[in-house]
């Protein structure tokens, strides 16, 4: 049945699939731009929440500049210290790929996959905090009636953000960790361990913005 | 298919350079994770300052800094073509097509509203 296969995956450890209809240079030039058409989508995706944040701080200034001061600097300042330095080891990880370190890739991936689960613990964290503190996303609790604008759109672009965290998390697992303990990559073939850390940088992008606007300025 | 060399996967001489992709040493990396950290505390120092709506200007111009350095380093955006930076620069327009749409409408409808109602008068 190999032969009619459109790829095949059946190779020795570090060499590229045999794709049916291109060789493996113009595979990872084409799956590298068809990743940046998706970070372009997932970019906009947040552009809607970003246009809609502006709009919501433009009519209710006060309103974001008071309920910004809620939350937690620090929880923010850390999370953000932690996404930078995962980024950090995604980027180091697609070097260890490309210069044949599968070793390598384990443990930075694994590094970035664990500071993903130490950004949720935080996050988790912050969100108990506020509802504790009744300042939920809907209004069924007048608590923090007068901060119900800048709630939502809290909850929202981080909520949507954290989504991303557990996607990512997935993403690196399952294309690059768990074929890099086969030996799966080498200076040939790292094409899903180069996605799977572009996608976490794109994570990490957004909190860039995220953070900023949501804790500091409000 | 598949030389005997390409078995050897930890520093294979095979390995040594890649044929596709550039190969940024670790050493970038972690010069560029030390800037993003110091330009984090800038922005935390920035914001205690009260600089009115200078504020967020400063926050969106520092995260813009930081956003460059992750796209260009970790990203390897330096080293990508043409048609892929389109990929790249091509949501920002939109986006800022979009804000700047939506402030040169949504808050002078009232005033549009008003001037109606006084042409009617």
């Amino acid at each position: 049945m190999s032969n009619t296969a459109i790829v095949d995956h059946n190779v020795p450890p570090g060499e590229p699939p045999i794709i049916h209809h291109m060789d493996s240079v113009t595979a990872y030039g084409a799956a590298k731009l068809g990743m940046w058409l998706f970070l372009a989508t997932e970019i906009l995706l947040f552009a809607v929440m970003f246009c809609s944040f502006a709009i919501m701080r433009y009519y209710h200034l006060q309103e974001f500049h008071d309920a910004s001061h809620h939350l937690n600097l620090w929880a923010g300042a850390l999370n953000t210290a932690i996404l930078l330095f995962s980024s950090y080891t995604a980027a180091v990880a697609v070097t260890k790929a490309q210069t044949g370190d599968n070793h390598g890739v384990v443990v930075n991936f694994g590094i970035s996959v664990f500071c993903g689960l130490l950004f949720l613990v935080v996050k988790t964290f912050e969100y108990t905090g506020k509802a504790h503190h009744g300042m939920f996303p809907v209004v069924w609790n007048s608590n923090f009636y007068e901060y119900k604008n800048f709630l939502g759109i809290y909850y929202c672009m981080t909520g949507l953000h954290a989504l991303h965290v557990i996607i990512g998390m997935i993403v690196m697992t399952i294309y690059g960790i768990r074929p890099a303990l086969k030996n799966r990559f080498s200076g040939k073939y790292y094409t899903p361990v180069e996605l799977s850390a572009l996608y976490w940088h794109l994570v990490d992008l957004i909190w860039i913005y995220l953070f900023p606007l949501l804790y500091l300025v409000g | 298919m598949g030389h005997a060399h390409s078995h050897s996967h930890a520093h294979g001489h095979s390995s040594e350079h890649s044929e596709q992709g550039h190969v940024v040493p670790v050493s970038t990396f972690r010069k560029v994770l030390v800037a993003l950290l110091v330009l984090t505390v800038v922005t935390v120092l920035a914001a205690s300052v009260d600089l009115g709506k200078w504020n967020i200007v400063g926050a969106l111009v520092i995260a813009s800094i930081k956003a460059s350095l992750v796209v260009w380093i970790f990203m390897h955006g330096k080293y990508e073509n043409k048609i892929l930076w389109t990929y790249i620069i091509i949501p920002f327009i939109l986006l800022a097509i979009m804000i700047g749409g939506v402030f040169t409408d949504d808050p002078f409808r009232d005033r549009i509203t008003h001037f109606k109602v006084e042409q009617k008068k």
